[in-house]
Order: C-alpha cells, then sequence, then structure tokens
C-alpha cells in the first residue's frame, strides 16, 4: 500500500479530509458559542436574580458594596464598565453611582471657592450625605437620578464610604474634569481642578498637612523647615514666598491669618472638615 | 464669654482636623468657618474674599434675625461684641474689614447706611441691616393690619410697633423706627397708606387704606 498518495486521487482525498476537518471545526466552535451564551444567559439570570434578593442591601450598606464589588473583581467584571451597559447598571446600581457623581460634583464645586481645587474626602462625605438626607439646597442638584426606569432613592440612613466616592469619581472620569482623590499629608483629599496643580503648591499644602504635627496650617519657615526635612539645602526664602504667593492668590487653596502669635499663617481649607449643625 | 463647644482645630487619635459650630449663651449657632482662624482676616485672593465677604453676611443677617437687631454701629465697639470677635480662638474682625462687608450688603440691598449719605469727607457711622427687605416687612404690616380689619383707622407709630395686646404677637413688634419708615415709603408708594405729622408727643401717624 502506498504510504503515501501520489497523483490527482490523491490531492482529491486531501481535499475532502480537509474539508471534513473544517466542518468539524465550525459544528465544535457553534457547540461552544451556544454552551458560553447559555452560561452567559445563566450567568446574568443569576445576577438579576441577586439584584432583585439584595438591590436594597446593596444600595444602603457600604460594606456589601464593596464585598460585590471585590467579587466582580475577582470575576475580571467590571460592574461600571461600558457605559451604560454595564452589569451595575442592570442591576440598577450604576444610576446609583452615577447620581452620587452628580452629588459630589454639587459640593466640589461649592467648596471651590473656598478652597481652590481641593476639598477634604471628610468633608465631601459628609456634605453630600447632608445632601442626600435632602439638607440646604437639596432641590437644585440633589435629587436621586430618575433616568431607565424606576428611580432609585436610597434609604436616609444610607452611608456612603470613601470607595464609594473614589468609584464614583471614576465613573466621571469620560467627563474628563480632573476629578481625582489625592493624598496630601497623609489626609485624603478630592482635587477637582482641572488641569494639574503646580508641584511647589502641593508642597506647601503636604507640609501645613504634615503628618502628626500639621495644624492645616503653616508659616514661611515652616515650609522652608519642611522643604529641607530629608536633609539637604531644601529651598530657598524666595522660593517658599514664591509658592506660597501662588498657591493662595493663584489657586485660592489657602487663607492667610494675619492674628496668629507667632506672625502670618496659612491655612489650608482643604484640610478641614467643617461640620455643620443641621 | 463662655461658648459651649471646644472650638480646637482638633487631632484626636486619627489625624483629623475639623472645625465646628459654636453656639452663643444666647442659642445662637455660629458656623464652623466662626472657629477658622483666617476667617477674621480679609483675604487677599479676591475670589476667596467674595466667599469669604458672603459668609460674613449670611452671618451677620442670621445673627441680627435671630436677636432681632436692626441696626449695625459701625465702631471698634462692634467689632469687640461676640458677632465679630471669637474670643475662643483670639481673633477678630478689623473696623476696615467690616466696612467692607458692609459696603456689599449695601450694594445688594440687604443694608442701607444710616444716615444714608455720610457727611462730607466722613465715613458711614452705621447701617441699617435688612434681614428682611422693606418690601417684605410692608406686605407683613398690610397684610396684618387687613386681617385686624384696621383699613381706614388711623395709628401712631408706637402703637403699630409697641403698643396694646394686638401687635405683641407680630412679627414687627418692636420695630426699628427707621426700618418702618422705609416700609412705609413702600405701601406709600403703592397707595396703601398715607403717614401723617405727629403733633406733640404722639408722633407720627399712619393710615392704611
Amino acid at each position: 500500500m502506498a504510504r503515501r498518495g501520489v497523483g490527482y486521487s490523491s490531492l482529491q482525498r486531501h481535499l475532502d479530509s480537509a474539508n471534513s476537518y473544517s466542518t468539524l471545526s465550525t459544528s465544535l466552535a457553534e457547540q461552544q458559542t451556544a454552551a458560553l451564551s447559555q452560561q452567559l444567559a445563566t450567568f446574568q439570570a443569576s445576577l438579576a436574580s441577586f439584584s432583585t434578593h439584595h438591590r436594597a442591601k446593596i444600595l444602603s450598606s457600604p460594606s456589601f458594596r464593596s464585598h460585590f464589588s471585590q467579587l466582580c473583581a475577582e470575576l475580571g467584571v467590571d460592574p461600571l464598565g461600558g457605559g451604560a451597559k454595564g452589569i451595575w447598571d442592570k442591576m440598577g446600581v450604576g444610576d446609583w453611582y452615577y447620581a452620587l457623581g452628580v452629588q459630589i460634583v454639587d459640593v466640589c464645586l461649592r467648596a471651590r471657592e473656598r478652597g481652590g481645587g481641593m476639598v477634604a474626602l471628610d468633608e465631601v462625605i459628609q456634605q453630600v450625605t447632608i445632601l442626600r438626607r435632602g439638607g440646604p439646597n437639596a432641590g437644585l442638584n440633589g435629587k436621586s437620578s430618575t433616568s431607565g426606569g424606576k428611580a432609585i432613592k436610597p434609604p436616609p440612613s444610607a452611608e456612603i464610604s470613601p470607595s464609594d466616592v473614589a468609584r464614583a469619581i471614576d465613573a466621571l472620569a469620560p467627563l474628563h474634569c480632573g476629578y481625582k482623590i489625592i493624598t496630601v499629608g497623609g489626609k485624603q483629599v478630592v482635587r477637582c481642578y482641572p488641569g494639574g496643580l503646580d508641584r511647589d503648591s502641593l508642597i506647601v499644602v503636604e507640609a501645613a498637612g504634615e503628618q502628626g504635627t500639621g495644624r492645616g496650617a503653616v508659616s514661611m519657615h515652616e515650609v522652608h523647615a519642611f522643604t529641607r526635612r530629608e536633609g539637604g539645602e531644601g529651598w530657598t526664602m524666595e522660593r517658599v514666598e514664591r509658592a506660597v504667593e501662588k498657591a493662595m492668590m493663584d489657586d485660592g487653596m489657602m487663607w492667610v491669618d494675619e492674628q496668629a502669635g507667632g506672625g502670618r499663617e496659612y491655612f489650608v481649607p482643604a484640610l478641614f472638615e467643617f461640620v455643620e449643625g443641621q | 464669654m463662655a461658648m459651649t463647644t471646644a472650638p480646637t482645630p482638633s487631632s484626636a487619635g486619627q489625624h483629623k482636623l475639623s472645625v465646628q459650630p459654636l453656639i452663643s449663651p444666647r442659642g445662637f449657632t455660629f458656623p464652623s468657618l466662626y472657629s477658622f482662624p483666617p476667617f477674621f482676616t480679609q483675604q487677599p485672593n479676591e475670589q476667596t474674599w467674595a466667599h469669604q465677604r458672603a459668609q460674613w453676611i449670611t452671618l451677620i443677617l442670621a445673627y441680627s434675625r435671630f436677636h432681632k437687631t436692626y441696626r449695625l454701629e459701625l465702631t471698634d465697639e462692634t467689632c469687640a461684641g461676640e458677632l465679630f470677635h471669637n474670643k475662643s480662638i483670639n481673633r477678630r474682625l478689623h473696623l476696615a474689614t467690616l466696612r467692607n462687608i458692609v459696603e456689599a450688603m449695601v450694594a445688594a440691598g440687604s443694608a442701607e447706611y444710616d444716615p444714608p449719605k455720610p457727611a462730607k469727607g466722613q465715613l458711614p457711622t452705621a447701617a441699617l441691616v435688612f434681614w428682611r427687605k422693606p418690601e417684605e416687612w410692608a406686605n407683613l404690616i398690610y397684610d396684618w393690619i387687613k386681617e385686624s380689619g384696621l383699613t381706614n383707622s388711623i395709628m401712631t407709630f408706637y402703637e403699630l410697633t409697641e403698643g396694646g395686646d394686638l401687635v405683641h404677637t407680630t412679627e414687627f413688634y418692636q420695630l426699628s423706627e427707621p426700618i418702618l419708615r422705609r416700609a412705609l415709603d413702600v405701601l406709600i408708594k403703592a397707595g396703601k397708606a398715607q403717614v401723617f405729622k405727629g403733633l406733640g408727643e404722639d408722633g407720627d401717624g399712619v393710615k392704611f387704606v
């Protein structure tokens, strides 16, 4: 028996087998696709039933929310991803985050007059909570989103966690409004400033918030000392003055206090939580 | 003066800076900004100052409403008072800064210098504080007159704001006379009141129509 066919008939045989292989692979792929889409349907159905059972809890409990988002991360699913088609949207949780995002913007815009482009994260959470409880000017932007199906009204007790704020800010990213959570002097601060902050300004703010000792305020000399903390020359006094001047006059991030005992002090409102009685 | 809440920008345990509202002995709640030391220094940044000034105006109006005061003397004594002097952080507003704030209030119609035009070369000495606009006072008075069936009768200014059992319950009880006059001016212009020059001790009178 010839091991290798030669000639026309052999070529024909070869083509036949290639044909059947490709038919086989197509049918296999079809089967896999069918199986996959079945799995996906099951997954979606489970998510849907999960959402109907636990939605209230997801919306009202920050720890439950964070567990759920961890779970999603482990599965490689971005809950808010894909814009309006995210899984959380299917569950009605996406709206919750977009509404939170709008409230954060609202609060940050109001605080911008006071502290330039930065607000303490604590302060944002406090103000958003007041807003959601129907606090001052809630009628303006404070409504929870009503778009798409049922309106989501979180219960008045609904707590907001720092990671909720972080996620809501991530959801705002496509708008390019420059919102970001940064750490300054051991404090988390929401930066709502289009365009970056000058590095020298940021160091002045760091000095005011220096962990452990920071009073939220600094004198020029303290800024100078701060720039020399790791040894070396540090800044010249001219550079210190220029940085303080810029942070105050251009960025509006500092307030001067001329009645401090030991000379002028510069306060950074973004490092403070302004607690208001209700 | 003893305040009920300590205003320390606290840093207990976890490093957390916060400023708290203060409650005065008479029960007025100062906003947290009142415990923020630089609030008492006029800010050089124009935008920050606009915000600071607006916060001071809100505070002045709320404080005046709470204590039912209608007049602000533009003096150092005023700046040493509770409203402009937070003793617990040892900060006070300078008279020059207060003048700038009041100027903005006058421009916005929430205050009026008294007298309206200071003598030549002089700075204004006092201002009426309109925590209600004269138009609002006018409506309050006129509504009350109608409800009480007092149209067409003549009342003295004193009767209207101080006298009798009737007036005690109204919001304009003990309204200061300059503000009463401003409110009545509004009603006169609308043809709803006439003012009569008083004779002797009775003072001026008013007839509502």
